[in-house]
């Protein structure tokens, strides 16, 4: 065959594999997006229906009378436990990535493979244990509940990516500033920190994605005044199928900030994941 | 001169303050590791210990009366019980299809949006986004999609004659979840793929090309060899974080129909929190915990054995 015949066929194979690729990856999610504006009487019709007028009825829903107000509680323990486990985690991985990556004291190294190591240790082991643990504290149902796990988990892969940013850094910055009158601290706090803030970012996003996403905790250690958007979701009974329209509307509410971060600090999620997977 | 001398005597306290700082030879080093080893080993490593003490004795909490130490009495249940048998295998079996399966799409997928086309940025990101979002989210919208009566699915096959599936039904439950499972991770081994077709020099295969190597050639003897320890880096993430899967299934399934998707993370949450049986539950996370470091282990050998070759 003539080569740019070949060349031109090949073109529309790739083009036809990337088109499928999307779809198949994408598919799911819109159509989830989908069913929670469609009007109720559509919403689980058959045949599906992939025109209609949209509303917003479902998330009116949602957002008033009693089930709004489990899902508004949600909303913000969601926010809050994300939120308070990301700030928390980076007060505490920043200090110790830092002392690891650059201060080198002696035993670090056993500290680093201590690090990587808790790494492999799944979560749900931590579950049973903690759930006795809380439930002598009294703290069953509550943020902290959550947040300690949280923090718990991200500590490591915070601490294991912050070293990789750290390192990356040139070390002169900091001699230099030392020279001119800094203490370490306050180098780190005015030179390497700011330097270091797409590092951060990454890691604040995969700290909070666990937190934001996570059902192994929620759901057993919250009943009704800590659940997150996760454990309504997952506990919404659908069967009979009236409830679809409103379960679209909790999961869009989940997806929505996700996929805004995807797109806008897509470079940082590459480089976090590059440094803290494909780095050990 | 005494205005003199003053000026001097701080600078060189100064000088030798930051020698002191940059030789570091002082506490801090230690002082800025203590808040991370104590969250460490408060919220890790004590929750551990207490689980194993926890695996060696009788704890219901239905019948606190009875909390006895019972040694490997738990063990020798969960080896002798068929149920927690069977979950477990059914997790390496899971495991096992669901990790190679990620791992060649994965790799193919790769493959493919390491090709220049337009928009091939954009691509790029937006298949980032199933391992993104939550697993209870990517559970509920293939439920939607799996539904019998109006889900999406058995209607394209409808489209093609063929007849509607009950695919959560004690039949198809299985791959219908494995393929869940396979939809939101495949992006984490094109992603880690994509990084490591970056290393592969780009001279290399330009002389491989004017050798007349065709592009499987290529990519079997110069593209394969070199991401070898980037494929077992992935396979040893992804075997990881399958063993203890949890949220997909139980979403989609809750282990069932008649227990045919229940894998290990739902029977230990069944066993704490729907029996409050916390002894079981306990010994079986500690199973998990060395099956998983069985695993790695064994990976972590390979891994070490494609560094030295």
């Amino acid at each position: 065959m003539n080569p740019s015949v070949v060349r031109l066929l090949e073109k529309y194979l790739i083009g036809l594999c990337v088109i499928a690729v999307i779809l198949f990856t994408v598919f799911p999610l819109a159509w989830i997006i989908l069913t929670s504006v469609k009007p109720a009487n559509i919403a689980v019709s058959y045949p599906p229906r992939f025109f209609f007028t949209p509303t917003l009825e479902h998330y009116g829903l949602l957002l008033s009378g009693s089930g709004g107000e489990v899902l508004g509680k949600a909303f913000i323990n969601s926010i809050l436990t994300t939120g308070i486990s990301m700030i928390v985690t980076l007060l505490v991985a920043c200090p110790a990535a830092y002392s690891l990556s650059r201060l080198k004291p002696a035993g670090g190294a056993a500290i680093v493979v201590f690090i990587i190591g808790v790494r492999m240790l799944p979560p749900i082991v931590l579950v049973v244990p903690l759930f006795r643990i809380f439930q002598s504290w009294g703290i069953t149902d509550t943020q902290t509940a959550l947040i300690i796990p949280y923090v718990g988990l991200s500590v490591p892969l915070a601490t294991w990516m912050m070293i990789g940013f750290f390192l990356n850094l040139p070390k002169e910055l900091e001699e230099a500033a030392m020279i001119d009158g800094c203490g370490r601290i306050k180098a780190f706090w005015h030179v390497i920190l700011p330097l270091a803030a797409p590092g951060l970012a990454a890691t604040s996003i995969f700290t909070g994605l666990l937190a934001w996403n996570d059902l192994v905790f929620s759901l057993p250690l919250t009943t009704v005044d800590a659940v997150t958007l996760p454990v309504i979701a997952s506990r919404m009974r659908v069967e009979e199928g009236v409830l679809w329209g409103q379960l679209g509307a909790v999961s869009t509410i989940m997806i929505i900030p996700v996929i805004l971060l995807t797109f806008f600090v897509q470079r940082h999620i590459v480089q976090g994941i590059a440094s803290g997977a494909v780095k050990g | 001169m005494i205005i003199a001398s003053r000026t001097v005597v701080p600078k060189a306290s100064s000088r030798r303050r930051t020698r002191r700082l940059l030789s570091s030879d002082n506490s801090l080093p230690y002082l800025l590791l203590v808040p991370a080893l104590i969250a460490l080993g408060c919220i890790l490593v004590v929750p551990l210990i207490y689980n194993i003490w926890l695996s060696f004795h009788e704890y219901n909490l239905l019948r606190p009366a009875r909390n006895t130490f019972v040694g490997f009495g738990n063990y020798l249940k969960v080896i002798q019980d068929p149920a927690h048998v069977s979950s477990l295998f059914l997790t390496v079996r899971f495991t096992a299809i669901t990790v190679l399966a990620e791992v060649i799409l994965g790799t193919s997928l790769a493959l493919l949006l390491n090709l220049p086309f337009p928009g091939n940025h954009f691509v790029r990101t937006l298949v980032l986004v199933p391992m993104l979002i939550s697993e209870v989210v990517a559970g509920l919208s293939w439920r939607l999609i799996y539904h019998t009566e109006f889900g999406l699915l058995n209607y394209l096959i409808g489209l093609f004659g063929l007849s509607p599936q009950v695919w959560l039904g004690p039949d198809l439950a299985l791959p219908s979840v494995m393929i869940v499972e396979i939809w939101q991770h495949t992006p984490f081994v094109t992603l880690i793929m994509l990084a490591g077709l970056q290393t592969v020099p780009r001279e290399l295969l330009e002389s491989s090309m004017m050798d007349g190597a065709s592009r499987w050639q290529r990519f079997r003897y110069v593209v394969l060899p070199l991401i070898t320890p980037i494929l077992l880096l992935a396979l040893v993430f992804r075997t990881m974080f399958t063993l203890r899967v949890f949220a997909p299934v139980w979403v989609l399934t809750g282990g069932g129909p008649a227990d045919s998707t229940l894998v290990i993370g739902v029977d230990i949450y069944r066993a704490a929190f729907r029996y409050y049986n916390l002894g079981i539950a306990a010994t079986l996370s500690i199973i998990l915990l060395a099956v998983t470091l069985a695993i790695t282990l064994v990976y972590m050998r390979l891994l070490r054995r494609e560094a030295l070759t």
